[in-house]
């Protein structure tokens, strides 16, 4: 989980790297629209790239229907909002493997898989995105001594 | 970074809402409602079918070597799925992946 220190390199402030997490929560994606976005793509590009590498989450939402369908509306957007590859995985192997768990059983089950792994993505993202941030102050000094260092040696 | 603001945001936002439509699709739209059997056939084979997808560009196109083969890479993945498949121990295999590229990388090549 390097998103928020690439992010930092890439000159986002600590703010707007977490609202990119918190707003899209998706690794490949976030990285694919970052190098893009460094390599000056059109931002329309940006996105639309950035979705086709997401397309696999409309997937993900098909499976998770056929598990989760019974749910109430606004729980089915919660679970929308939070399908991530890994909770997704997981969710999906227990399921298979006990479907006789009551729906109210499966959904906690679902949540709590993907709860954890979402908050780390995106409070880890502003961590790093600081991280990032320090390090880059660091080498700024770090460089700036060795410059004077080098100045003072040849003057 | 030389885009502006703006164009950042609007990236952002056309990401954030793209994904939640991906995501929210079937879920959204199909809720409670009966798949036919044949759909709900192919769609037990999503993990299958996505995994590998998420797999095989940093299996052979890595970003730590800008996209060139790199046999380490390749041998620790190939023993990590032989001892998935040997084992059915999921960390087993991480672990002996991990294991197998930090030797590598340092003693091998």
């Amino acid at each position: 989980m390097v998103f928020g220190v690439l992010a930092a390199e890439s000159g986002l402030d600590i703010f707007t790297a977490v609202a990119f997490s918190m707003a899209v929560i998706a690794g490949a994606a976030q990285f694919t629209a970052l190098s893009l976005m460094q390599d000056q793509a059109p931002v329309l590009i940006v996105i639309i790239v950035g979705l086709a590498v997401n397309l696999r989450m409309a997937l993900y939402s098909a499976t998770l229907a056929t598990h989760l369908g019974a749910a109430p509306f606004w729980t089915r957007a919660f679970v929308a909002y939070a399908i991530l590859d890994h909770s997704f995985a997981l969710a999906d192997q227990k399921i298979k493997n006990e479907p006789d768990m009551s729906l109210s059983r499966k959904l906690c089950f679902y949540f709590g898989a993907t709860s954890l792994v979402a908050v780390i993505w995106v409070v880890g993202t502003g961590f790093e995105a600081w991280l990032g941030l320090i390090i880059a102050a660091l080498v700024a000094l770090l460089l700036g001594a060795e410059v004077e260092r080098r100045l003072r040696d040849t003057s | 970074m030389s885009i502006s603001t703006a164009e950042l945001w609007f990236a952002i936002v056309g990401l954030a809402f793209g994904s939640r439509l991906l995501r929210f699709s079937f879920l959204g739209i199909i809720g409670n409602a009966e798949l036919p059997e044949w759909i709900k056939r192919h769609l037990r084979y999503t993990l299958v079918a996505v995994l590998p997808g998420i797999i095989a560009p940093v299996l052979f196109m890595p970003h730590a070597t800008d996209g060139a083969f790199h046999l380490p890479r390749f041998l620790a993945a190939l023993v990590t799925l032989l001892v998935g498949v040997w084992k059915g121990n999921l960390l087993l295999a991480i672990a002996a992946g991990g294991v197998t590229l930090y030797s590598l990388l340092n003693f091998g090549f």
